[in-house]
């Protein structure tokens, strides 16, 4: 039954994407009500699948073995532990919550729904994945959809230059000569993620076929890898190296972000949604299940280097949120700010603070799929992202502005949101080893809510322009369900955190003993391969 | 009836063992191939493109049938008769000097038809001034590549194991990938992207080949068979947007996906297997010559992954911009969907695609035997492994002895 459940959640939007193929483009109800179905199917399953795990026994659970390759070592293999069951969740929820935030696309609706489908369902792959070949194979699957779901649904975001770099904009375009399309466009958004998603990948890639090719087991399995693999010295670092930057790159830790906000901006919102709540989570994910899995020691050794570089995300993802114009840029830069806070908890190899981080994954994937979401209503109605010219909305969307002050409150991580207490156990647990971090961290939150009350007061309150007087609030259920599913879960998980807890915690606490002692985990019998 | 000829041609070219025969297949496909480009067809300079071809693709079989000569010349002085069985070229050793000379004579006969990149100026004439049931035959089929693991391997191990040899080859391959898959991304014609597209991918046969391992050689035969099927099937879907539009520039394109959603999709489909979407046939080929170039050398690997990038910026750029993107101007009034016959073609195409890339056991295990044969050659080298023939004829011999004395 468990197994079963798992493949569901998996299989039920691939199944969706290929039925979708065979209903023609004027049935658009039909095309919406079947893509709404396998996203509830996986949602339903997905809920199943977190709420049965069973934090005592811990490990990985649900698990489905079908060999593939045997003499190359590979299987399907797919399994969930704490950590990837809350965001195979997290995942379900915002595709359901997706497929109705885009209910009234018009262009090319069944195309789009396939898109999306398949987009979510290879996140969800990677997310349950115990195998590096499947983890790969989904996770360059996730990355290819997005070019298209930006380069045709997307949005041209104007002014792009003239927002983050006016001095800038002569120089950017001459080293655009690869591919003139100018800077503010979508195609130029959507190239420029697709060749840094897939850049990282490449080294990812390349980490995993020299795991693969060192390790005196030839299999492609994460649980025997971990029992039986051993690399030390350079070969170790450079692995971790090529494995930790090329994950880190879709994360996106601070040198490696600046496809992100452009992408957030030019996509649309369903795409932005799922792009910012879970998409980017595959890093940290990926970096959790090969590094920290594989080349524990090595993760010991060298975690002081994200320590030291998401400082720098979250103070200038911060900063540029604050004075950045666009709507969509300053959720874009919010998002990259608080993946520092992620990789923070990560850096730290604490039980308290790698259980805060896991738990912000799940948190900051809702808090901003209801920030896009909102946004992308404003954007529907006004057709602007321009904040300056916006204002006093709260008058024709009582309840968008009412729902906009609790996205805010769960992004800040107000008492009462699951982010609040991920936000107090990632700064807890982070204490001791990194205290001016920690400062930084906290500073970071202030600004969290100066730039997001900044926005909020610029689109809700003040004067409302003449030309936005026909502008409409959600009405109809499909707008408003969502947004109430969104914000319930996340107060539901503020309000009673500890099963949630406890499911992260059976998984950390194993791998930190590993990583920290150096301590052999629970051999996980895989599947027969292991004495 | 040329069309039917050209496929004579080229399983004659599959099938044969001997070298004289191989060659006579390989140099009667150029006939049918030059009327096909001259007669039918499409573009304006069909006539030069025609000769370019057979001119080009002769200047490297002169080099072939020299090679092969001396290859029999080999044998005549150990056993003093002429064969050209490949069987029995295999039974005699030949000079490590005569291996290194002979195989780079055989490489330019195969790197020309193949093509291997230096040699390759002649592809984007002939696939784009021939017509369309050619050009799918022709960069469909890998002939070149396959020469290599047909001829190069067994008969001359020492050479393809050398390595000066290998550093050579490996860099055209490498520069192959890079090179083919810059200029696609510049092409403004889909049929010229799909050439250097094409090029591209052979070179990931040809560093697949050179790693000179199993899951190397296993991965560039799997490309090999799954570039039958996608590279084929992205000329046939060409062919379908030119009967159409009349042109496959994007300039003449535009938006066609409203109008033909058939097309588009399978186009979609089969590009994507092209480039390696995981799920398709071509992730496994890719995947696993990159298995087995990086555990040749990982600097090689690290170029070759680079490929993989470029492979998903011109395909998913040409598509955004012809496919999807507003309704082109000079697209024509009508434009009919694909008719039934086109559409039996592309559907048997999709599910190999992904019978290949989600199952590929069967087809792995059906090659499986054949690679290990080569790759066993290959580490052994040719003396070792006659001795070893030899060693196990007496060992069989003194078998047969003691079963008759027990008799």
């Amino acid at each position: 039954m468990g197994s079963y459940a798992l493949l569901t959640v998996l299989f039920a939007p691939f199944l969706g994407s290929v039925v979708l193929l065979f209903i023609p483009n004027r049935a658009a109800l039909l095309v919406r009500l079947v893509a709404a179905a396998s996203a509830g199917l996986s949602l339903l399953a997905s809920l199943y699948v977190f709420m049965t795990y069973d934090p005592t026994v811990g490990g990985f659970q649900f698990i489905t073995h079908w060999p593939w390759s045997e003499e190359l070592g590979i299987a399907f293999y797919i399994g969930v532990d704490g950590i990837g069951a809350p965001l195979v969740f997290a995942s379900a929820i915002l595709l359901f919550a997706g497929i109705f935030i885009s209910w009234h696309i018009k262009d090319r609706t069944k195309e789009f729904y396939i898109f999306l489908l398949i987009l979510a369902a290879a996140t969800i792959g990677v997310f349950m994945s115990l195998d590096l070949f499947f983890l790969y194979f989904f996770y360059e699957m996730s990355v290819l959809p997005m070019y298209l779901l930006l380069g045709v649904w997307g949005s041209h975001t104007k002014g792009y230059l003239s927002m983050t770099d006016p001095e800038g904009l002569k120089l950017r375009d001459s080293v655009n000569f690869i591919f003139n399309f100018g800077s503010n466009s979508k195609e130029y958004a959507a190239m420029k993620l697709t060749l840094f998603l897939s850049a990282g990948a490449v080294f990812a890639l390349m980490g995993i076929l020299l795991i693969y090719h060192f390790s005196p087991v030839h299999t492609f399995d994460i649980l025997v890898l971990r029992e039986k693999a051993h690399f030390d010295g350079t070969l170790a670092w450079i692995i971790w190296l090529l494995v930790f930057f090329g994950f880190a790159s879709i994360a996106p830790i601070w040198p490696l972000h600046s496809w992100s906000p452009v992408g957030h901006a030019a996509a649309p919102a369903a795409t932005s949604m799922l792009h910012a709540g879970v998409l980017m989570k595959l890093g940290h994910f990926s970096i959790i299940r090969v590094a920290f899995e594989i080349l524990p020691e090595t993760t010991r050794e060298l975690m002081w280097i994200p320590a030291i570089l998401c400082v720098f995300s979250i103070i200038y993802g911060g900063f540029v949120s604050y004075h950045a114009k666009d709507t969509k840029y300053v959720i874009g830069y919010s998002s990259s700010s608080h993946m520092g806070y992620i990789f923070l908890g990560m850096a730290a190899l604490d039980y308290i603070s790698l259980t805060g981080a896991v738990i912000y994954m799940f948190a900051h994937a809702l808090a901003t799929g209801m920030l896009f979401a909102m946004v992308g209503w404003v954007y529907e109605q006004t057709h602007t992202r321009d904040i300056p010219s916006l204002g006093g909305l709260a008058q024709k969307m009582p309840f968008l502005a009412g729902a906009f002050v609790v996205a805010c409150m769960a992004s800040v991580g107000m008492p009462g949101t699951v982010n609040f207490i991920a936000e107090v156990m990632i700064i807890v647990g982070s204490w001791e080893k990194y205290p001016f971090q920690v400062v930084v961290a906290v500073l970071g939150i202030v600004l969290t809510l100066a730039y997001l009350f900044k926005m909020m007061r610029g689109l809700f309150y003040g004067k409302l322009a003449p030309e936005y007087a026909h502008v409409s609030d959600t009405r109809q259920w499909v707008d408003r369900l969502p947004l109430l599913i969104m914000i319930s879960t996340s107060i539901f998980f503020g309000i009673f955190p500890m099963h949630f807890y406890e499911i992260v915690r059976s998984t950390v606490v194993p791998m930190l003993d590993r990583i920290n002692q150096v301590a052999p985990v629970v051999a996980q019998n895989s599947a027969g391969l292991l004495p | 009836m040329s069309i039917l000829a050209l496929e004579t041609t080229i399983i004659g070219i599959f099938v044969s063992i001997d070298l004289i025969l191989f060659f006579v297949f390989w140099e009667l496909m150029l006939l049918p191939s030059y009327f096909l480009i001259k007669l039918w067809g499409v573009g304006e300079e069909r006539q030069y493109a025609a000769l370019k071809f057979v001119l080009y693709t002769l200047l490297g079989s002169v080099f072939m049938l020299v090679g092969f000569a001396l290859l029999s010349l080999n044998y005549h002085q150990v056993t003093n008769a002429y064969s050209f069985d490949l069987l029995e070229l295999m039974k005699v050793p030949v000079p490590l000097s005569d291996q290194i000379l002979i195989f780079w004579l055989i490489f330019m006969g195969l790197a020309f038809k193949a093509p291997v990149f230096p040699f390759h100026t002649w592809l984007p004439d002939a696939l784009v001034q021939g017509p369309i049931g050619m050009s799918v035959v022709l960069a469909g089929v890998k002939l070149g590549t396959y020469g290599f693991l047909r001829f190069s391997f067994p008969l001359l191990p020492e050479a393809s194991k050398d390595a000066t040899v290998v550093l050579i080859v490996m860099i055209l391959g490498l520069v192959a990938i890079v090179y083919g898959a810059i200029i696609a991304i510049i092409q403004t014609d889909f049929r010229r992207l799909l050439v250097f597209s094409s090029i591209s991918h052979l070179g990931f046969v040809v560093i697949g080949l050179f790693a000179l391992n199993f899951q190397g050689i296993q991965g560039s035969l799997f490309l090999m068979i799954n570039l039958g099927f996608t590279t084929a099937g992205l000329f046939f879907l060409a062919g379908f947007l030119y009967e159409r539009l009349g042109s496959t520039m994007v300039d003449d394109a535009g938006g066609v996906a409203a109008k033909m959603p058939l097309l588009a999709t399978f186009l979609l489909i089969i590009g994507m297997a092209s480039i390696g979407l995981p799920g398709t046939s071509g992730f496994i080929g890719e995947f696993l010559v990159l298995l087995g170039v990086f555990q040749a050398h990982w600097l090689y690997g690290a170029i070759a992954v680079t490929g993989v990038i470029f492979a998903a910026v011109y395909f998913l750029w040409y598509y955004e911009r012809a496919i999807f993107g507003p309704l082109g101007t000079k697209l024509p009034q009508v434009l009919h969907d694909l008719t039934q016959r086109e559409t039996i073609i592309a559907v048997a195409l999709c599910v190999m695609i992904f019978w290949l890339g989600l199952y590929p056991s069967p087809f792995l295990n059906m090659i499986n035997g054949s690679i290990k044969e080569v790759v066993e050659r290959l580490d052994k080298g040719s003396v070792a492994s006659i001795q070893l023939d030899k060693r196990l004829a007496m060992d069989r011999a003194i078998d047969n002895r003691t079963v008759t004395v027990k008799d």
